[in-house]
């Protein structure tokens, strides 16, 4: 475990090194003063639209970093040869992958929780006040990120991070749908559709389960069972994901 | 107990087109000893990286068998070898103690400054300890390099080229620097093309040609028992012709220069110069260098 965490802050600390940290932070702080420009204070409904586009821009800035540099992570290793002093210590293929992972996740965590502070020094100016509820969202945020980075990583162990960022996106986005898709379709009764619906259904990560953004912004009440769902869900999705990515990594050569 | 033992080993690279085929190394045979220090030498291409990587772990052989220290894979011995890669990258964000520290915490253990201080100074890097490595020159990342191979106190060292990029005054340090932790019991197999430089340093040596150990053996050996002749420069003699009974000679003003391939006979052609009235300049016996032999095994 001992190795997992010094590969995990080896590579946070190069993205903080390398100044990515720093830029997505200036970034999100830019865009949400931006929305000080669009949306005009006169318009009663001004703090709703704050608030949806503060928590989408928080999200989309975690869907950014896995998909370019969570895709990245891993390849860059071989690309530049780094990978060949640290294979050839006493590291199993396992901590290695699992080691990356968590690197680019405590980038990820990082850059959400500041960009909530951000947020909340904003509406407090903005608004006048911070809407404690709005930090629900930052909760399943926190596991939603988790899974994803545990997809960017399995999908780059065997294709290139172009291929892997695409494809990341895409589940991401179908991840979000399936479950309206799979609706659409029944009662639509598709019939053609139904079995490759229902297998991207049970097969992607099914990213709804993470969505509270409506419940939050209209101060819904949550239940525990969503909470709950969210958090065994991620990890135990990101444990396959690691796994089967850890054996697939063993297989590979230095060439 | 040989710490490598290698037999019929095969390295197949496919291109991911599964067309084109190249071959790294054929039926390659090679035993390192316990506590020498072995020299693999060939031509680029030859395929040294190839046998290295293999050894440790980072390529897989297509066929053949690689035995460390005495019965176990080259992944299981990981905990045993510290490599140096061919042209070493590392990680540019970080500052040469950082990067020991990273890659001694990759042992389980933590390392006190000291302890990494004192590596830093062994492979002469006290002064940019503090300096990130996008600031090191490459002879410097040779070193740090080597430092971090060193890192895990193995046993056996496995370095590719460590005196590439390096100046003859660090090339000097290496040497030392492998003959010191080969005395405190490390084996050490490393390549090379700088021939003087393995001459000076190996217990052994093995020559790589196109994928094959074409010869492998002690340097005494392998250049002792090849021909060897003797240049014997010869003054006051008028009537030379009988010279001729002795090599080929060549006449330059009052000076004979006789060239014998025998040494009994280099003892007569002595005796009797002196027996005629003559002087002997010089008598210089000729062992062929390891980079003639080289030439020769090359072109064979
Ligand atoms: N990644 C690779 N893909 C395909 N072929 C390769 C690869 N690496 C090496 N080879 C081939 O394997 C052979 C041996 O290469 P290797 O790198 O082991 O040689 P070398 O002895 O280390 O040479 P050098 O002195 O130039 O470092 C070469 O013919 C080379 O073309
Ligand atoms: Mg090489």
């Amino acid at each position: 475990m001992n190795r997992v965490f010094a590969i995990a802050a080896n590579t946070f600390r190069e993205s903080v090194r390398d100044k990515i940290l720093f830029s997505l932070i200036i970034l999100g702080f830019l865009l949400i003063a931006a929305s000080k420009i669009f949306v005009p204070i006169s318009i009663g409904q001004a703090e709703k639209i704050i608030k949806d586009f503060g928590v989408g821009l928080i999200e989309i800035f975690g869907l950014f970093i896995v998909v370019l540099i969570g895709t990245r992570i891993l390849y860059h290793e071989i690309e530049r040869k780094t990978i060949y002093s640290i294979i050839t210590k006493p590291v199993k293929d396992w901590e290695f992958v699992t080691g990356k992972f968590f690197g680019l996740y405590y980038l990820v965590i990082t850059v959400q929780v500041i960009l909530f502070a951000i947020f909340f020094l904003f509406c407090r100016l903005y608004l006048g006040s911070f809407d404690w509820f709005l930090l629900n969202t930052l909760y399943f945020y926190l596991f939603e990120f988790l899974l994803l980075d545990a997809v960017a990583v399995f999908l780059s162990c065997f294709t290139t991070p172009i291929t892997a960022g695409i494809l990341t996106l895409l589940v991401f986005f179908i991840g979000h749908l399936t479950h309206y898709l799979r609706e659409l379709v029944l009662v639509l009764k598709l019939e053609n559709l139904k079995g490759l619906m229902s297998f991207l259904y049970f097969i992607l990560p099914n990213f709804s389960v993470f969505n509270v953004k409506a419940s939050v912004v209209y101060h819904h009440q949550i239940s525990i069972n969503t909470y709950l769902l969210a958090i065994s869900y991620s990890i135990l999705y990101s444990m396959i994901l690691l796994i089967i990515s850890s054996v697939l990594y063993a297989k590979r050569e230095y060439q | 107990m040989n710490v490598i033992e290698i037999k019929n080993l095969l390295k197949i690279y496919k291109s991911p087109f599964m067309r084109r085929e190249s071959i790294g190394v054929n039926n390659l045979v090679l035993e390192v000893y316990k506590g020498e220090i072995f020299g693999l030498l060939g031509p680029n291409g030859a395929g040294k990286t190839t046998t290295l990587k293999i050894i440790t772990g980072l390529l897989k052989p297509t066929s053949g068998k690689v035995t460390l220290f005495g019965g176990v894979s080259p992944k299981e011995a990981r905990e045993r070898i510290g490599f140096l890669p061919e042209n070493p990258v590392f990680y540019q964000h970080l500052t040469g103690m950082e990067l020991l520290k990273f890659y001694g915490s990759l042992y389980g253990k933590s390392h006190r400054r000291e302890e990494l201080l004192k590596r830093l100074q062994s492979v002469g890097l006290k002064e940019s300890i503090d300096k990130r490595l996008s600031g090191y020159s490459k002879g410097m990342v040779q070193r740090i390099g080597i430092a971090q191979a060193l890192i895990g106190d193995p046993d056996l060292l496995v370095l590719d080229e460590p005196l590439s990029g390096l100046d003859p005054i660090g090339r000097k340090e290496m040497k030392d620097l492998i003959q010191e932790v080969n005395k405190e019991g490390k084996t050490v197999l490393f390549s090379s093309h700088i021939l003087s430089d393995v001459e000076a340093i190996c217990n052994r040596v093995g020559i790589i040609i196109e994928g094959r150990m074409k010869k492998t053996g002690y340097l005494s050996e392998i250049l002792k028992s090849d021909i060897h002749y003797t240049d014997i420069e010869i003054e006051g003699i008028k009537e030379i012709e009988w010279l001729k009974r002795y090599g080929g000679i060549k006449r330059e003003e009052r000076i004979v220069y006789l060239r014998t391939r025998d040494e009994k006979k280099r003892d007569e052609v002595i005796k009797e110069v002196i027996g005629r009235g003559g002087r002997i300049i010089s008598c210089v016996p000729y062992r062929e260098s390891l980079e003639e032999h080289f030439m020769k095994t090359v072109n064979e």
